[in-house]
């Protein structure tokens, strides 16, 4: 074994060095270095056990798990809404609010995102279906030689219905059997499908006409000889046809 | 929805629902109001209503004789029977 020469301050700064990594205060001799440094080796603390980590709350959090091999971490946040998020729904993991719908035929309807349903299923029980309605009052007499022409949907078959609503206080005139009563009901005959004469049942002397229905056009011209339609009266014309079903 | 028929420059009647030119409800009102005034025919003269909502007297077509028919043919009329 050599002999060596080594400065005092060297051995100060390596015992230095061990009481700085073993945080004591102990003097060594250099025989006593080795030793100290040995039991240094590995770095301080071992970490051991769990730590328990709890969120209950959305936000940043630390936790010093240093000294911990692991930490297990249980999550509860609650639930947090406001009223605006009153009635909605969660679709595709988002809040949506719902809507509402119309349904007009008979089935089975997802209403997950429906708050409200508008029902609107037409009877199939019914014999007839209404194509049009218009509820007139009449500026002046629509007669023979001054008829008035109301537009309806056109049909080559159908069933028009004139019901007088009013009857007015001063009538020009109550000679015509047709208006003394609230309803008259119409059929549309004739096989000419360009024209159809309207007429009550029976007939009226040589010319039953009231009103005449063209087909083609849909056009319903009232006024015949027996049939005036009075000034300041309101009617209600119904335009339907039969055996039809939703 | 309220409308107007207008044929010839005339007035024929006013509406509810889609029956001619979409008016406003004041101006359906308003048109009613010159209905509900109108003036009373004579036996020979009736009136028509203008656009400009005055009224124009016209020569009323002659009330042709009317023939008496019976109680079962009335009868008929009233119910509307099968034409």
């Amino acid at each position: 074994m050599a002999l060596v020469t080594v400065n005092d301050t060297t051995l100060t700064d390596i015992a230095d060095a061990i009481r700085s990594k073993n945080g004591t205060e102990n003097t060594y001799k250099p025989s006593e270095m080795p030793e100290a440094i040995e039991a240094i080796s590995g770095g301080g603390i071992t970490p051991t056990g769990t730590k328990e980590i709890s969120i209950t709350q959305n936000g940043t959090t630390t936790e010093d798990v240093t000294n911990y091999a692991s930490a297990e971490i249980s999550v509860s946040v609650p639930n947090s809404y406001g009223v605006s998020d009153e009635g909605k729904v969660v679709s595709n993991g988002e809040l949506v609010a719902q809507t509402s719908d119309t349904v007009t035929s008979n089935d089975t309807y997802d209403t997950t995102l429906i708050n409200s349903l508008t029902v609107n299923v037409r009877s199939s029980s019914l014999p007839a279906r209404v194509l049009d309605y218009q509820e007139i009052t009449m500026a002046s007499t629509a007669t023979q030689s001054n008829k008035v022409t109301v537009n309806l949907v056109p049909s080559t078959s159908c069933y028009i219905h004139i019901m007088i609503d009013t009857w007015p206080a001063s009538p020009d005139s109550t000679e015509y059997i047709a208006l003394l009563f609230g309803i008259v009901k119409f059929t549309v005959s004739g096989g000419n499908a360009a024209n159809a004469i309207l007429r009550p049942a029976g007939t009226i002397g040589n010319d039953s006409s009231m009103a005449t229905f063209n087909t083609s056009t849909g056009e319903l011209q009232l006024g015949g000889q027996y049939g005036h339609f009075m000034a300041g009266t309101k009617y209600h014309i119904w335009q339907f046809e039969m055996g039809a079903s939703s | 929805m309220y409308f107007k028929k207008i044929e010839n420059g005339y007035i024929s009647f006013v509406g509810v629902g889609d029956g001619g030119e979409i008016i406003t409800e004041s101006e359906y009102q308003e048109i009613m109001e010159v209905i509900q005034s109108k003036p009373r025919d004579t036996e020979n003269i009736g009136y028509k209503l203008k656009v400009d909502l005055s009224w124009e007297p016209y020569e009323k077509e002659p009330i042709p004789d009317q023939e008496e028919i019976d109680d079962s043919e009335a009868i008929g009329i009233l119910l509307g029977g099968a034409s």
